[in-house]
């Protein structure tokens, strides 16, 4: 079932969410930009990304797979995408776990898409689900993200993020 | 230079930063390899395209998380004197501190080296190694034994 999240208060301040705004944050994002990665759509509290097959991200060379950090670092992005885009304001968070099971390598040349949902949303944590696939019923990596939500804190970076 | 050939030199002169070379995300992000009596000691500077939050600023967690594993596969070949990359079944990444975009370490400990199965730990840390920005468990799948 889909999770539904009234904005509570202390969150309305900051900018609401929206794909163009989302897709301008994540091109602010230096390691992001230098990985390629893309948000393809935004829906609640489901964000879909797509990381581009690149040699220099290759884990193995002998095999020419993914460094399973690749696909490590385009989950974390893309759930914090999804917890932004469930709460709808750009609230500041940090990381605080993540777990990440491989469970096949990924295709050499073919690109990685990422969905993440949303699960729940309390005053201060959020936790997320999500699967990097080539085809969805055939998951590469399934993961699970807890934020620690930061409303407290002012950030100029979800300002720009959501404003322009 | 291939995995199998980097991992023969290294063997010989105990130097592991050519087996990090051959491994082009790990190149990617400027890894280097040090050591010291426990193993191996992965550095990562400080640089620009590993922010992940230009306002504090802090290195992108999802980059500290392949840091770690990184550092892990690192001591794993060292250890296991592998010359194929060992694969990774899972990673969990405690978040401990912002990780500040200076210069990071990382060095893993094996908790159990089974024949098929490896239980790594890893800690990251920055100026003051007694506070980790970052530590992590995680499982690989070790390469067969060779002859």
């Amino acid at each position: 079932m889909r999770l539904v999240v009234e904005p509570r208060p202390e969150w309305r301040r900051f900018p609401a969410v929206d794909m163009a705004g989302m897709q301008q944050l994540e091109d602010t994002l230096p390691h992001i930009r230098s990985l390629g990665i893309r948000i393809m759509s935004l829906d609640g509290p489901v964000a879909v990304s797509r990381l581009p097959y690149a040699d220099r991200l290759v884990g193995d060379p002998d095999t020419g797979v993914l460094h399973g950090g690749a696909i490590t670092t385009q989950i974390d992005n893309l759930c914090a995408v999804a917890m932004h885009s469930a709460i709808g304001h750009y609230v500041p968070c940090v990381t605080i776990d993540l777990r990440v099971e491989y469970l096949k390598p990924a295709t050499p040349g073919h690109d990685v898409i990422a969905k993440a949902e949303c699960r729940r949303v309390t005053r201060q944590v959020a936790f997320i689900s999500a699967a990097a696939y080539h085809d969805e019923n055939d998951p590469i990596a399934l993961a699970s993200c807890t934020y620690m939500l930061l409303p407290e804190r002012e950030s100029s970076m979800y300002e720009t993020g959501g404003k322009q | 230079m291939s995995i199998a050939d980097a991992v023969a030199r290294a063997r010989e002169t105990g130097e592991y930063q050519d087996v990090l070379e051959s491994i082009p995300y790990m190149a990617f992000l400027g890894l280097r390899v040090d050591h010291d009596e426990n193993g191996p000691i992965v550095r990562m500077p400080g640089s620009d395209h590993i922010i992940g939050n230009p306002v504090l600023p802090a290195i992108h967690g999802g980059v500290v998380g392949a840091f770690l594993e990184s550092a892990a596969i690192i001591h794993l070949i060292w250890a296991h004197e592998s010359r194929q990359v060992p694969k990774i079944i899972n990673l969990t990444v405690e978040y401990l501190r912002s990780a500040r975009v200076v210069e990071t370490f990382a060095q893993a400990t094996i908790t159990k080296h089974g024949r098929r199965i490896a239980n790594v730990r890893i800690e990251a840390w920055q100026a003051d190694r007694a506070k980790p920005v970052a530590a992590a468990h995680a499982h690989f799948l070790l390469p067969a034994e060779e002859d």
